[in-house]
């Protein structure tokens, strides 16, 4: 079966940009990384599960993120992604090609002088 | 990147673990999503719901996830293919008829592609650096009509007489080294009826060290060797090394006797060598004493008859072209050395080919262009054999329409399904790979019998290259099968609905039919190809060859030693021989019907002061009773008779060609021959026969002859010599001649105890040799085309009956409304004739078309595009169509209105 395109609300490849740098505040499972990005964006951003799942298994075969199961601090065994070390080098390749993008589209929306 | 690998290879072994570890993730994700909610104030129960809604598909995020595990094509293929066994399992009558066909179709391909590749590709083995060995060829002009002058057509042979060869060996500039060979002959080792025939080729003394083999055991024969006054040796072939000796010691000492000569074995050559040619040698001789034990001392002599097959091993750095100049140069320089009037282009030309014979430049030999022609026959067989399995996988797809709906809808993509009947055609190809692997062992051996006797491939059955090929056919066999099915697939999802039991009429029915008409038309022109080749057939067979060929059987006596033949001996044996059971008369004569004829020099004829000839003219010395025993007929004047003696009048008969190329305008009877260059006595013309075909088949085969009484011959000491160092018995018999060899065998074990057996023949098995081309063509054109018929008759019966299947609700309605049911019977007989018909329109095209192929094949320029086998081949075909269709058409006839009105 093809994969149906990944329903992303947001710009392709953000994501992937968001969840690096949540998880540069320390290891977290997947509900946390949703909830924080969305309370940092101030409700903003709504990450779907049907995104969040696939980006952090996809980031975890690349090697940027690594898991391990461990217990939350409500007693639950959960998952824990963690920053690698090749994790954080993509992160600030990452930071900067979204700069660089948001940048140039803040060019483009500029009112005309 | 390893790391990368080495997650995914792992993550394949672990899925069953990680499918769990992600269930658990997303449960714990809806667990504190809960969570979150019930510390908000909700309900527990209302908590799950919503934590439930706001995650959505968890199948799709589990299936999206999974996709990033990096497993999934490998998965899917698995999933796949798995489902291709499945679908082979539900219908094992559907995948067996797919299976044999595409196994016949590859197993007869199999080895075909391997001889193939053996006679055109591959150097042959245990030859150093194949490509600097060269086959050289002498290309001459033929003196056509006009004696004296060589404007015909050039002619190639990788043959030339001593002189030239010499002269090129002569050469060390740019021709470099230089060998030669002779063909291998079969000739008996040893003498009596225990001799054994082996397959002996003579070799110059360059011969092997240019080839760059090395002996097994023992040594080569070197140049030393090639002397007629040096001990003979021989070096004999792996194959017969094993045959023959228990051990390799027992072979280095061992004697050969060949044409009285005893040769010492001195090496064994490596396995599956045999020189330049792919056939079986099993002795390789010295040149020089082998050639000399055969022919005396002149075999050097110009025209002498004696030729052999050079080979050279260009100098480095040395190009072809200026080899051929300086080759050309040469052998035109041995030409003009050579004595006036011989019938020989004074201006040849020569050119290096490849090693392998089949490669050079001349057009290909029969033998050579019938295995092309039915590689190439083999090849429309499995292009059907693919077409038919495309057919009915498209069949397939039709009937599950229903499955692949179901596919469709659950989000499997145009490249799913195609990929799925990929992998199906595929499993399908490999499982028929299998079966042909069978096929191609025994298969392949008798074509290899059948095609090319005595070569040396026909020890292994089954190698490297058939097994590759049989690999490779599978791949492209499977992948092109399915490509019909596939778009056949695509098409109908854009109007596919779950409820496919209707309107499925109309699709697919353009492919199908295609495919059908495909098939039909290839079918059509492997059965024109047969009818053609049967109408050769039966025409060689049919020809009159002047002999009686179904009665006679010949034993050639003499020919050994050069020590005379005794007359009473003789006249005990024909004594004896007369009087065995079943033999109706015997004659003598000196040549072979068929077989061999003798010239004599120096006949002059009168009205002529050179022999007005272009052949010949050819000698038989015959008993008085020869053409009554040959069947031959006299057509003017009389045969011989016994007062035809010593002491009287000299007489000779003439055969027509003879008479028509010496006396064109006059009556040959009562015209003078005189016999041997001094004569000045003239030997009467009595009468004329009918010409015998000696060499071939063909009218214009026919050869001037002349015929004197053997009781005439003691007057000249040349033709008494003649007479007595040859004689061949001719035994006519009463019914089939093979009956009589036996008893025969006997008598001349008796009397002549060192002639091998195989001197006795009979005229059937030397015609049938004459006829075999035509012979092996019916068969396999006949052989193939009963397979692609039966082919065309399944597809044609499984698109018939599938559509019959999917419109029985219609014809139950067509019935309720009173249509008979002869009416629907005709209506579906129609539809498979017409199919046919169109299959035929096409193939009578192709076939006319590839008509060129066969054409140099058959029999007497008879043309493939024959009215009559082209008429019988579609009279064929459309027979077996309607018969392929009848079953199904019986089946709509009988459709239940009943039925029908209840569905509606």
């Amino acid at each position: 079966m093809t994969p149906a395109s990944p329903r992303n609300q947001l710009l392709y490849g953000t994501l992937d940009l968001l969840i690096l740098r949540t998880l540069v505040y320390g290891p977290a499972h997947g509900h946390a990384i949703a909830g924080h990005i969305q309370r940092v964006s101030e409700d903003a951003l709504r990450i779907e599960t049907g995104s969040l799942y696939p980006a952090l298994h996809r980031l975890e075969a690349r090697g940027w993120i690594a898991a391990k199961w461990k217990t939350s601090d409500k007693g639950k065994r959960a998952r824990y992604y963690r920053l690698t070390r090749t994790g954080r080098r993509q992160l600030v390749v990452e930071q900067s090609r979204w700069q660089q993008l948001s940048v140039a589209v803040t060019r483009v929306l500029r009112p005309a002088d | 990147m390893l790391r990368l690998l080495y997650n995914r290879l792992g993550s394949i072994w672990s899925r069953r673990h990680q499918d769990a570890e992600l269930d658990e993730e997303i449960r714990f994700h809806l667990a504190a999503e809960a969570e979150e909610r019930i510390d908000a104030g909700l309900d527990p129960e209302q908590a799950r719901a919503e934590a439930q809604r706001d995650f959505g598909n968890v199948l799709l995020t589990r299936e999206l996830t999974r996709e990033a595990w990096g497993w999934a094509p490998a998965e899917r293929f698995l999933r796949d293919v798995g489902s291709a066994f499945r679908m082979m399992r539900r219908n094992t009558g559907y995948t067996c008829a797919v299976v044999l066909t595409m196994a016949l179709g590859i197993g007869l391909n199999a080895p075909m592609y391997e001889m193939l590749s053996r006679l055109f590709l591959l150097p042959p083995p245990h030859i150093e650096d194949p490509k600097g060995v060269h086959r050289v060829w002498l290309s001459q002009r033929d003196d056509s009509e006009n004696r004296g002058s060589f404007t015909g057509p050039a002619f190639a042979r990788d043959r030339m007489q001593w002189h030239e060869f010499s002269a090129l060996s002569a050469d060390n500039g740019p021709i470099g080294a230089v060998a030669g060979y002779t063909a291998p002959r079969s000739t008996p080792n040893g003498r009596g009826q225990t001799a054994e025939n082996l397959r002996v080729s003579w070799v110059t003394g360059e011969f092997l060290d240019l080839l760059g083999v090395e002996p097994a055991i023992g040594r080569l024969i070197g140049p030393d060797d090639d002397d007629a006054a040096a001990t003979p040796v021989a070096v004999v072939s792996d194959g017969y090394h094993r045959e023959r000796f228990a051990n390799p010691q027992e072979a280095l000492d061992a004697t050969l006797e060949f044409d009285e000569l005893t040769y010492v074995v001195v090496g064994v050559l490596p396995p599956g060598f045999s020189g330049p040619d792919p056939g079986r040698t099993d002795v390789w001789l010295p040149l020089e004493p082998a050639v000399t034990a055969v022919r005396g001392d002149q075999w050097r002599d110009f025209g002498s008859g004696f030729d052999l097959t050079p080979l050279a091993r260009l100098p480095p750095g040395q190009t072809v072209q200026a080899a051929n100049a300086a080759a050309t140069a040469a052998v035109r320089a041995a030409r003009a050395d050579s004595p006036r009037g011989l019938p020989w282009d004074p201006e040849p030309t020569v050119a290096l080919g490849p090693i392998l014979r089949t490669r050079g430049p001349s057009s290909l030999p029969g033998q050579m262009r019938l295995t092309l022609v039915i590689g190439g026959v083999t090849l429309l067989v499995l292009l059907i054999a693919t077409v038919n399995m495309s057919n009915l996988l498209t069949v397939r797809v039709a009937a599950r329409r229903r499955e692949l709906a179901v596919r469709y809808a659950l989000g499997a993509g145009r490249w799913g399904v195609g990929r799925l009947l990929a992998i199906e055609s595929l499993v399908l190809a490999t499982a028929s790979g299998a079966v042909a692997l069978i096929v191609a062992t025994v298969v392949g051996r008798l074509l290899r019998l059948t095609l090319l006797p005595g070569h040396q491939g026909t020890v292994d059955a089954l190698n490297v290259t058939a097994i590759g090929f049989t690999g490779i056919a599978v791949l492209a066999v499977g992948l092109c099968a399915a490509i019909a099915p596939a778009m056949y697939a695509a098409k109908s999802r854009q109007i596919e609905r779950l409820d496919s039991s209707r309107g499925a009429r109309a699709l697919g029915t353009p492919v199908r039919t295609g495919l059908i008409v495909v098939q039909t038309a290839l079918s059509l022109v492997l059965l024109c190809g047969t009818a053609v080749f049967y109408r050769s057939f039966e025409a060689a067979r049919q020809v009159d060859i002047g002999y009686a060929k179904e009665y006679l059987l010949t034993v050639e006596l003499g020919e050994f030693g050069g020590s005379p033949l005794d007359e009473s001996t003789l006249s005990a044996m024909e004594a004896r021989v007369r009087n065995l059971p079943g033999v109706r008369e015997v004659a003598q004569g000196t040549n072979t019907p068929m077989g061999r004829i003798a010239m004599l020099g120096g006949l002059r004829v009168e009205g002529h002061d050179s022999p007005p000839f272009r052949y010949g003219p050819y000698v038989n010395l015959t008993s008085t009773n020869f053409f009554d025993v040959a069947g031959l007929e006299v057509l003017a004047g009389r045969g011989f008779n016994e007062w035809d003696r010593a002491n009287t009048q000299e007489v000779a008969v003439v055969n027509e060609t003879f008479a028509k190329q010496a006396w064109p305008s006059r009556n040959p009877v009562g015209r003078c021959l005189f016999v041997g260059s001094e004569a000045t006595d003239c030997t009467t013309v009595v009468g004329v026969v009918e010409s015998a075909l000696e060499f071939g088949l063909l009218a214009t085969d026919g050869h001037p002859v002349y015929f004197l009484p053997i009781s005439q011959t003691t007057s000249s000491t040349s033709l008494s010599g003649f007479a007595a160092s040859r004689r061949v018995l001719i035994v006519r018999t009463r019914d089939n001649p093979g009956e009589v060899a036996t008893p025969l065998l006997g008598v001349q074990a008796d009397l002549f105890p060192d002639l091998p057996r195989h001197t006795v023949q009979s005229l059937p098995a030397i015609f049938a040799s004459q006829i075999e081309t035509w012979r092996i063509g019916t068969r396999l054109f006949g052989a193939s085309a009963a397979l692609a018929v039966l082919l065309a008759a399944i597809g044609l019966y499984a698109v018939i009956a599938f559509g019959v299947r999917q419109r029985e609700l219609e014809f139950g309605i067509r019935r309720a409304l009173g249509a008979r049911s002869s009416r629907l019977l005709r209506m579906v007989l129609a539809r498979g004739f017409f199919l046919a018909a169109v299959g035929v329109v096409a193939g009578t095209l192709a076939a006319l078309w590839a008509g060129r192929f066969v054409e140099p094949l058959l029999f007497d320029g008879r043309t493939p595009r024959d009215p009559l086998a082209f008429a019988a081949a579609a009279l064929v075909l459309l027979t077996i169509a309607v018969m392929a269709s009848l079953v199904p058409a019986r089946r709509a006839s009988r459709a239940d209105p009943r039925q029908a009105l209840e569905a509606e």
